[in-house]
């Protein structure tokens, strides 16, 4: 309990600190600062809000483990907005195939196609990681162009929907349709919110034993933190470097499941708001633990959905306010981390 | 100018919860040589950098000449005249020596004037009895020799009282030998030298006076004269020592290492390892002697399974070892303590019952298919530090927390507690250990050896080669320049071999 409470005194101190902040920045443009309020109770106290919050914070949770996994792993994964919209495409493309599949095969084969290419893309990072030794950083950054180009090509060329005037692709076959949760269970009506929350949330679960109670995650975690002393060890640090960073991709790459199979049935060219990126605020916040990004990500996706409140509430504002709102948390909560750890260090230092 | 007298009256020093230094008096006489010997975290090092104002005590005072000073700063310490040479020496490797020297003390504004520099230098260096080229780069200089330089910096700062902390750590007998004559040639011109080491040998044999510390209190001083190195030991660690236990088997026939004509590639076309080849056997404790950097590092990277790309052979129980993947081969009697603690034996960052079981986390007493169960990690650590005497007692501590002689403990106990140890490579086992824990380690590979395991030991300290050895072979550039039994041979004839003289 204690352990829990000191773990999230910083984020909690952090977000307070930010909203105050940001309610100033408000009251400074001329708007008042309860519009902030206002935006945040309706998107998280009410089951319109609460359904399009977590319809964000769905995707959110599944690049915030991509990134998150690949850090365990000593790994900066900047990839996962190029890792997303690949293994999106991955199910489109797989839907195409196998069209008339019976449904709990053909959602199987979504999930998995997302996981493999979304996978495949963030594994040639790991790969060049392990064999040429090219910084994962820059490859991944690079690999996003890469990824977004190809996904983009492909959704205005071979599976375009010729029927429509929308940069879009064709419409999936309905076994791959992924239930809403409203008509699963009747909660949050009209809201996009889908049974892929269900599957990130079991996600970050499984991450979490895996990491912290499986031989694999046990040596992916030795690799993040010691290279030396893995391979005294006898962990392979390259293995580990290719695991991770093909893990990474394909949580990135399942983005798709709730966008694609959940919500939209198709692929549209640019529908991420930068979930790749976001994803690594929602992992530094949680401090990388799986379970911690399932509250960020949930967070990250009340301020997206608060600031388009926002923008309808206000004239003086826009909904660029969730990046400043975004920003300042990072920036707090980091200065809060870096806090700890230099007077950590100080007292050591000092014995 | 004499070395000042130095008084330390009653200081006390905590960081947190910890005291580093407790109600600490002793005197420091003018113009004297005097050692501080204790433990490590036994406050010596933080009561000399309160001498040297790096640090400000909390309580208590110090008094130079008599005078109460307060110390804020090593400009002012150095302005008083004492000065420090640290362990990890504080040069610019790309720096020449004089500017090195200077560095800190050059002229702000207007011309250097190199010159009048090099000849104030020269003067000083002929008065001292030193010989260094000023116009040479630091990296291309010996270990020795920078640790002259910063020994001529601060006479150039007219130090009066010069504090050495651990000076011999890193240099060779025969460099040991010259930095002795040079200081005693310094003391002899009036100057204070106080020495800060754990080696007791050294001590007692450079130092007149030498205060004894234990848990940040002065437990004594005493005149080193006629003094036993086992009396002193005892001390420091303040109970009865044990003695190494005798051996209670001879070496076997069966070889378990065999290492043939094994090669390993370096930098600049030389290479690392040339044409090496030994065998280890059943019961024998082969220690390898040298200066860091004449191979070694290459041999336990080849011996530890880590690099697996080398020529010649090197087999472990009848088996090459880059046939079988590292991670096997620990299952099957490797056993490594490798040379760098924090990098290479644990993962700082992990708690101390995840570091138990690196390198064997596979294996199914811990979990099986797999899974790594919490309560056999933790049920695994408890009983190994209760077995090992590992403190603070608590599985859950990540293993930056403890000091370093409790986390070598903890590399020893993971190395020695699987189900069999054939082949041993200890690398720098008691490096930056204290003397209870390295007593506990020496023990620990006596009694292994009695069990039957082959050790193979490397280490800088000659004293623990000859002390735990069957049988000393000497690497110098890569190859093995001479073997011998510690019977044969002594710490200055190993000492020549290490510098490349031939037998």
């Amino acid at each position: 309990m204690k352990k829990l409470f000191s773990a999230l005194k910083g984020p909690v101190a952090g977000v307070a600190l930010s909203l105050a902040v940001c309610a100033g920045l408000l009251a400074l443009l001329g708007e008042s600062p309860y519009v902030l309020l206002e935006a945040l109770q309706s998107t998280l106290f009410t089951s319109f809000g609460l359904g399009y919050t977590l319809f964000y914070a769905t995707p959110l949770i599944f690049t915030g483990l991509a990134v998150a996994v690949c850090f365990h792993c000593g790994l900066f994964n900047i990839g996962a907005e190029g890792q997303l919209y690949v293994g999106s495409v991955g199910i489109i493309v797989i839907g195409s195939l196998f069209p008339n599949l019976p449904g709990a095969l053909a959602l199987t084969f979504g999930v998995a196609a997302a996981f493999l290419f979304g996978g495949l893309w963030g594994g040639i990072a790991g790969f060049l990681k392990a064999k040429r030794g090219s910084h994962e950083v820059i490859v991944t950054i690079l690999l996003n162009f890469v990824g977004i180009a190809l996904a983009n090509y492909l959704i205005l060329y071979p599976l375009r929907n010729q029927t429509v005037q929308n940069p879009e692709t064709v419409e999936l076959s309905a076994p791959y349709f992924l239930p809403t949760l409203f008509e699963s269970t009747g909660l949050f009506e009209s809201t996009p919110v889908n049974l892929a929350l269900l599957l990130a949330v079991l996600t970050a679960c499984f991450m979490f034993f895996f990491l912290f109670r499986t031989a694999w995650g046990y040596e992916l975690r030795a690799v993040g933190a010691s290279n030396r002393a893995s391979e005294f060890a006898g962990i392979s640090v390259g293995r580990n470097t290719l695991l991770a960073m093909f893990i990474g991709g394909g949580l990135a790459g399942m983005v798709g499941v709730n966008e694609v199979m959940g919500h939209q049935h198709k692929l549209v060219e640019g529908f991420s708001p930068q979930y790749g990126f976001t994803g690594i605020a929602v992992a530094l916040l949680a401090r990388n633990h799986p379970i911690g990004i399932l509250l960020s990500a949930v967070l990250f996706g009340a301020l997206h959905n608060s600031a388009r409140e926002i923008e309808f509430l206000s004239d003086k504002v826009s909904k660029e306010l969730s990046l400043v709102l975004q920003g300042l948390i990072i920036a707090f909560v980091a200065s809060h981390y870096l806090l700890e750890n230099t007077l950590k260090r100080r007292k050591k230092g000092a014995a | 100018m004499k070395g000042p007298q130095i008084e330390f009256v009653h200081v006390s020093k905590t960081f947190g919860a910890v005291q580093a230094n407790r109600d600490v008096s002793f005197t420091i006489a003018a113009n004297s040589l005097h050692g501080v010997v204790g433990e490590n975290g036994a406050g010596k090092s933080t009561i000399m950098k309160i001498l040297y104002g790096l640090y400000t005590a909390d309580s208590g005072e110090i008094r130079i000449d008599g005078k109460p000073v307060k110390l804020q700063s090593p400009h002012e310490a150095i302005a008083l005249g004492v000065g420090m040479v640290h362990q990890h020496f504080m040069l610019v490797p790309t720096l020449s020596v004089w500017e090195n020297i200077i560095l800190g003390q050059e002229p702000t504004r207007g011309r250097l004037h190199r010159h009048t520099i090099l000849q104030k230098l020269s003067a000083l260096q002929e008065q001292y009895g030193f010989s260094l080229d000023l116009e040479k780069t630091i990296e291309e200089l010996p270990v020795g020799h920078q640790q002259q330089v910063e020994i001529l910096k601060l006479l150039y700062r007219e130090a009066n009282v010069l504090i050495l902390d651990e000076p011999t750590a890193v240099l060779t007998p025969q460099e040991v030998d010259t930095l002795f004559e040079k200081m005693h040639a310094l003391w002899k011109q009036g100057k204070s030298i106080v020495l800060i080491t754990h080696k007791l040998r050294e001590i007692l044999r450079f130092t007149d006076n030498i205060t004894v510390m234990r848990q940040g209190a002065v437990v004594e001083t005493v005149a080193a004269k006629g003094l036993e190195e086992r009396t002193l030991a005892e001390k420091i660690v303040g109970r009865k020592l044990a003695t190494l236990p005798t051996r209670q088997s001879h070496p076997k026939r069966e070889e378990v290492l065999q290492v043939l004509n094994l090669g390993v590639a370096g930098k600049y076309g030389k290479p690392a390892l040339d044409h090496v080849s030994f065998s280890i056997h059943r019961g024998e404790v082969v220690g390898i002697a040298g200066i860091e950097g004449n191979g070694q590092h290459e041999l336990v990277e080849v011996l530890s399974g880590v690099n697996r790309s080398y020529e010649g052979s090197a087999r472990l129980l009848g088996q090459e070892y880059n046939q079988v993947p590292a991670y096997t081969a620990k299952q099957n009697g490797l056993s490594v303590i490798p040379p760098d603690r924090h990098r290479e034996a644990v993962v700082l960052e992990f708690s101390l019952a995840e570091n138990f079981v690196l390198g064997h986390h596979r294996e199914d007493r811990y979990g099986r298919n797999g899974y790594l169960s919490p309560t056999k990690l933790s049920r695994h650590a408890d009983a190994l530090m209760e077995r090992f005497d590992v403190r603070p007692r608590n599985a859950h501590l990540p293993m930056s927390s403890l000091s370093g002689g409790n986390q070598q403990k903890c590399v020893v106990a993971r190395e020695l507690s699987q189900s069999r140890t054939d082949f041993l490579l200890a690398a720098h086992p008691t490096r930056g250990v204290d003397i209870g824990a390295i007593e506990f380690i020496h023990q620990q590979f006596l009694l292994e050896r009695d069990k039957g395991a082959a050790i193979l030991l490397i280490s800088s300290e000659l004293e623990e080669i000859l002390s735990l050895s069957d049988r000393i072979l000497v690497l110098y550039e890569g190859r093995v320049v001479g073997e011998t039994t510690p019977s044969k041979t002594s710490e200055a004839q190993l000492g020549l071999w290490m510098t490349g003289a031939t037998a």
